[in-house]
């Protein structure tokens, strides 16, 4: 494949934002429907036209949300977000069976809104089962069979993962679950507006400014009969499942990205155009010398590509190809002087240093073909040049 | 302040003498046991000065542009001086560093004390 040539220095003007897994940017129908909304100030419980007409656009947002996840309007539950509906779910199972605890069961490859949920509900005398990935990150639905104890109360596991786009088995492990009689959650915060979400029964988390929305909205989908424990007090709003006078524009931002996004959804360019734009990302990338592509062939978001360079670190990368004004991520956390290696990478069997050196790019529906050549171009260049500055090479 | 300075950025976009110096008059490889970061220095010195020289570094940008930095700033310089610039002068040198960054002087003045030793170490076997 031939690249088009490049300027190897910043390049005034070059924006290139491949961090879609972290947030996107609105879509221009979303920020219409939220200036056309901004007026509209009235509190959605207020028993008046004000009132009124704020709750008829919080009623559409639900909605267009509910088409979206495939449920009845009723069963959203709008809040503040992925980090807020994993922790009500979990938090919230915690409390209700927090006089006889339990067993709680989720993976290794969660977010941490998940996995420290988790953790806390452990410090309250919960016993967490975390189960392993294969090398693809991915859950083997037989283990979560046999991690089911007659005292589990939850399983949590996530759809898409977040740095490497593995689409985990849901539809078969929330059957599983369903089954024993567990409840499921299901973190689909990197899947929502790109893939069906197919979980048998159970909660669905979904975050707005993942799919083009504004930031500090989601939604928690509960398909069903297990309670949902309520953890902000106050009035009924949410059909008394969450108080709080609603983030209406925020909300109605998240309705506008559902509607584009269930379009989305059922146009079948649209699909063909995600694959090959990801297609595209995945062998540009890994034709450079070094890449080891993390990010399964298979059964992955098209959109999210994790690769680690060889004896690079993944930080440096990410820093220089920012400088070339070129926006990726790790996937890792990287603090001053203390790098620690993604605990994804190192769960799918990674060794420290490929993990270390891992960077993710994710794309979205704006990402253009000539984009993804010109950031495999000039990432081509900058890992030639860190292996050309590193001690020992010649 | 940002992240990186404008010298830092232009260096590690555009690294300037990267290599070894053949047959380098000294050399210096130093290496930070918390974060991993490497620098390695070589240099080639004339009628008591440096005249040129060159470097290779793995880790963080900051370290790879400090580095870059180095390699210009020391030429024309004395051996013996290097071992007398301190964090505070490569800090300022290379147009500032984030608290997180500062192993980056750190390990900047490191290397520069050990090629002004090994300066002096060669200096000294060759009058012996």
């Amino acid at each position: 494949m031939t690249y088009p040539p490049i300027d190897d220095g910043p390049v005034a003007g070059r924006r290139l934002y491949f961090d879609n897994n972290a947030t996107t940017p609105l879509l221009p129908a979303v920020s219409d429907a939220m200036y056309e909304a901004v007026t509209t100030f009235g509190n959605p419980s207020s028993a008046h036209l004000y009132g009124e007409a704020a709750a008829a656009l919080l009623d559409k947002a639900r909605v267009s949300v509910a088409a979206l996840l495939g449920c009845r309007p009723e069963q959203v539950v709008f809040n503040s977000g992925g980090s807020e509906g994993a922790s009500s779910v979990i938090v919230g199972t915690g409390l209700r069976h927090v006089s006889e605890a339990g067993h709680i069961i989720t993976s290794a490859v969660e977010h941490p809104a998940v996995l420290r949920a988790c953790e806390f509900l452990r410090e309250l005398g919960f016993e967490l089962s975390v189960l392993p990935v294969d090398g693809a990150g991915r859950v083997d639905p037989p283990a979560l069979q046999r991690a089911l104890r007659r005292d589990s109360r939850l399983v949590s596991i996530m759809h898409a993962n977040n740095e490497t786009g593995a689409l985990q088995p849901v539809d078969a492990l929330s059957g599983i679950a369903c089954e024993a009689g567990v409840a499921f959650h299901c973190d689909a915060v990197q899947t929502a507006g790109k893939e069906h979400i197919v979980v048998a029964e159970g909660f669905v988390t979904i975050s707005a400014h993942k799919f083009h929305g504004p930031k500090g909205v989601g939604a928690l989908e509960v398909r069903t009969e297990a309670p949902l424990q309520k953890l902000v007090f106050g009035g009924e709003q949410e059909h008394d499942r969450r108080a709080g006078t609603e983030n209406l524009l925020g909300i109605v931002g998240l309705g506008a990205a559902a509607d584009a996004a269930r379009a989305r959804l059922g146009d079948p360019d649209q699909q063909s155009r995600r694959r090959a734009i990801g297609s595209a990302l995945r062998e540009g990338l890994s034709s450079i010398t070094g890449a080891v592509v993390n990010s399964p062939a298979e059964d992955c978001l098209p959109e999210t590509v994790n690769v680690s360079f060889q004896g690079l670190r993944g930080d440096t990368i990410v820093d220089v190809l920012s400088a070339r004004g070129i926006a990726v991520s790790t996937g890792s956390a990287c603090h001053s002087a203390h790098l620690e290696p993604s605990h994804v990478l190192l769960a799918m069997g990674l060794s420290a240093d490929l993990a270390r050196g891992a960077i993710r790019f994710s794309c979205s529906c704006l990402t253009t073909r000539s984009e993804v050549d010109e950031v495999v171009a000039v990432t081509e260049h900058t890992v030639r040049q860190l292996y050309t500055t590193s001690p020992g090479c010649d | 302040m940002a992240r990186f300075s404008k010298a830092i950025i232009d260096h590690f976009t555009h690294p300037k003498n990267v290599g070894d110096v053949p047959a380098p008059d000294a050399s210096a490889h130093v290496a930070d046991p918390v974060c991993g970061d490497q620098v390695h220095l070589s240099v080639l010195v004339a009628d008591g000065r440096i005249i040129e020289a060159r470097f290779r570094a793995h880790g963080c940008a900051a370290a790879l542009g400090t580095a870059s930095i180095l390699t210009e700033w020391i030429l024309g310089m004395e051996p013996a001086a290097l071992a007398r610039l301190d964090e505070a002068a490569v800090t300022g040198k290379v147009g500032g560093l984030t608290p997180g960054q500062s192993h980056c002087a750190r390990l900047a003045v490191d290397v520069l004390q050990a090629l002004a030793q090994d300066c002096a170490s060669r200096a000294q076997g060759q009058r012996t």
